[in-house]
This record gives C-alpha cells, structure tokens and sequence, in this order.
C-alpha cells in the first residue's frame, strides 16, 4: 500500500464529508459509500472506489468456514485406507516416510508401527465419497459436498501449518481470508462486522492447540478489516447495553463528540489507525442493537433447534449454537463468517475423542451445510488445521 | 458537548441519578447531579479518544 496516496485519500474523503456537516464520522461515510460500491453485483464494482473489479464475477456472495483446530484425523473421517489393514502393526515403510521431518511430540516414539483403521466406512451419494461412520449426518449430504484431499502444507507444526491456511503464509504478519474479502468486497450489512469469528471448545483434547487473534487478522491492511470475534454464549458481545442513564440520545451525543475530536486527530497525525477507530465506534453504536437481535434465536422454530441439535447436545461446547448463529449472519450479509472448534488433537485415547468431536460437529455441520444449500451461493469449506499424513500420526493415541 | 449533556440530564433528573448509581465507587453527596452526570459522560468521552488508550 502507498501510504502517501492513501494518506491522501482520507484527506480528500474528509474534506468532502466535512461539508456534508451531518456529525457522522469520515469513515463510517465512507464505508457506507464502499457499500453501496461493493455490496452489488461485481460487474459493477469497478465504478470510481479504490479497487479494480475482479477478473472473475464471484458467484459465492458470503463464506462459512468451518475450521477444526486441531487436525483431525483424515484415515478416520473421510480418507478411506483399507489396505493398512495388512500392514497393521508393521513398521511405516522408508518408501512412504521419505525421510519426511516428525515433530518434537512424536520423534521420540521408538518405532512408527502402522494401523488399520479402526472405523468403517461407506460410499455415500451418487459421487461415492467414503465416509467414516462417525459422520453420518455429513455422509448424508456427501453428493453437496467436495472433498478436497491435496491441500497439505510445508510447515508439520499446528501454528505454523495453520496460519498458512489462514493467511496463505506460515510466517505471521499476511491478512486472514477474511480480511480480504471484508476489505474486497466491502460489508454487505452497515450494522455487523464484515468478517465474524466464533470459537467452540470440543468434548476432545481440552488442552489442545491455542488459537491466536492474529489468525483472523488483517496483516497490513486497515485493521477494520479484521475479524471481530464473538463470545460463545447467549451474550455474543458484552456490554452492549447502555448503562442505567444513558438513553440512546446521549450516547449518539457523545459519540458525535469523540468522531470529530478523534477526525481532529486524525487530521493532525494521518494515522489511519484512528480512522479505524471511527468506524469500529459507529459499527460498535449500530451492534448495540444489531447484535441483540442476531442473537435472540427465540424465534426459530423447534423443528429448526433440533434439526442443528441444539436441544439436546450440551456438551459440544456451543458449536452446534454458533453454527444457526452463523446461518443467522449469513442471512444477515456478514461476508466471511469464520466457526474454529478445538480439541481436534487426539495425541492421546484417539477413539473416545473423535467420537466426541465428531458427535460435536456431524450434526449441526450438516444442518447448517443442508439450510444454506437451499438458500444458494454460499460457499462453507471445512478444513482441518494441521500438516499430518497417514505416516507416524497414524499411531497416535490408539 | 458538556452543555448538551447538561442540559438533557437536567430535563431528565432521573436519568442522571440512574448514571450515578452505575459504578461501585462512592459519590460525593452534596454535588449537582446533574452536573455530575454531564461531565461523567465527557470523562467516558475523553477515555474513549484514540489518544486516551493504551495498547497492551
């Protein structure tokens, strides 16, 4: 980014907004301008903003990521080797390992013996995918699903491995996909964030993999445009009603005045952090009552709660809830909503905790894939977040 | 901005004592509650400009 001409740009947006005189901050205009540039169909988002339309006319309008922080075990979920079976117990062959590098967790084991699988699978669909049966509602929509198993990553370590997934890079510092697309494509919902991230702790490994912000983060583009992450609960964001005294007026009133002291400030120093700030203050006045009624799931109907599994899983650690939240935002125009669920990182007693995890996920994963295939154009990868092969983690934890 | 405070709270006296029992600090008795209450909301306003926060 040219910092000179960006600087540049928020001055002369300033000046244009400053005559409009209405109170509101430069940037929160400004963002409603990018909406209305963006938020529409992409032939024409070429007309006078910053960015250039893209090559290719998007057909997914809004993202629902599904992570599974922890890696979970593809040989038992959805990559099918049946012919392990014959070399259970014997050492992983030289021509497979390859002299491929292990991890500080598995380098001590003495050997690397192979393992059969230890669930069955099935062909599900016109498209025969294997399935493991610990996924049966998934199994059930296999032929709305693709399955992608090339992706893999030069990092073997979780971190590493995941902030490559997340930001195309293992090394710290890129913008998350979110953050892209928020800063592409514009919000397509003045009153939510762009890009949204919920996280839910499984019934697995409940001290697995830690999950850092700056996975969600926006690098070195504005930081407006990375993600803000809800609570997990019935109370997304806290502190979202005004205190006792404060009535809606009086807010708006000390808002005005903290957008044009901080536009002050930002005129004087040109830092577009402060611009940011602007922003995140009107979009933090708009949640006040946005966010309340995303959240208020009261209104869907029962069939709807069971149907995600939400009536009777308790133990899932409020996966099941963040994915009809996540159906709730993509209703709603949030661009990239992203859901992590941890405890994926079986090192010990594997078979009690995938099928925990799994009975996290199968259900509501496929509830939220059915609803949102009805609705079209929504595009919801899966993926898991480490760099594992049916090498030495084939052992782990059996 | 203090003026346009002041003036809603004192229209709004209940609104200004409600501002004043948020809060487990005690309160001066004796003070304008509707002074305090305008000039709660410039101190909330102060604290929330860019220059007022620390980064952790």
């Amino acid at each position: 980014m040219d910092l000179d001409r960006e600087y540049a740009r928020l001055q002369t947006r300033r000046q244009f907004f400053g005559r409009t005189a209405n109170g509101l901050g430069a940037a929160a205009l400004a963002s409603l301008l990018d909406e209305r540039l963006f938020a529409a169909d992409a032939s024409k988002a070429s007309e006078g903003g910053g960015f250039m339309a893209p090559h290719f006319a998007p057909r997914a309008k809004r993202v629902i990521y599904l992570f599974m922080s922890g890696g979970p075990s593809h040989i038992d979920l959805f990559d099918h080797k049946p012919k392990l079976k014959d070399y259970h117990g014997d050492e992983l062959p030289d021509s497979i390992r390859m002299g491929q590098r292990i991890t500080g967790m598995t380098s001590g084991q003495k050997s690397f013996p192979c393992v059969a699988p230890m669930f069955k699978f099935a062909q599900h669909g016109q498209s025969g995918a294997w399935v493991s049966e610990l996924l049966p509602h998934v199994a059930s929509i296999a032929d709305e699903i693709a399955i992608v198993k090339s992706v893999n990553t030069e990092a073997i370590n979780h971190d590493p491995a995941i902030t490559f997934i997340q930001t195309g890079s293992q090394q710290p510092g890129r913008p998350s996909m979110g953050a892209w697309l928020s800063y592409g494509l514009g919000s397509s919902n003045r009153d939510l964030p762009a890009f949204v991230v919920l996280i839910s702790q499984g019934s697995g490994n409940k001290t697995d993999q830690p999950i850092f912000s700056r996975l969600w983060g926006s690098g070195f583009l504005p930081t407006q445009h990375q993600g803000v992450r809800f609570r997990t609960g019935r109370d997304p964001v806290l502190h979202l009603s005004n205190p006792e005294g404060v009535d809606p007026e009086v807010r708006r009133r000390m808002l005005d005045g903290v957008g044009q002291l901080n536009a002050m400030a930002a005129d004087a120093f040109g830092d577009p952090e402060i611009n940011t700030r602007i922003a995140q203050y009107e979009m933090a006045y708009r949640m006040q009552t946005s966010v309340p009624d995303l959240a208020d799931i009261g209104d869907e109907p029962r069939h709807i709660l069971e149907e995600y599994g939400i009536l009777d899983e308790p133990t899932d650690g409020g996966f099941a809830r963040n994915c009809l939240l996540a159906r709730r935002m993509a209703e709603r125009g949030v661009r990239f909503i992203q859901l992590m669920h941890r405890g994926w990182d079986q090192h010990g007693n594997l078979p009690t905790q995938i099928r925990g995890q799994c009975r996290d996920v199968d259900q509501p994963a496929a509830a939220l894939s059915a609803t949102s295939s009805a609705g079209g154009s929504w595009t919801r990868p899966w993926s898991s977040g480490a760099a594992s092969s049916a090498g030495p983690s084939t052992a782990r934890g059996r | 901005m203090y003026h346009d405070l002041l003036a809603a709270y004192r229209d709004d006296g209940g609104a200004a004592s409600g501002l004043l029992t948020v809060g487990e600090s005690p309160r001066l008795e004796g003070l304008d509650q509707a002074e305090l209450a305008a000039w709660t909301m410039i101190a909330s306003a102060i604290l929330n400009l860019d220059e007022a926060v620390t980064r952790g």
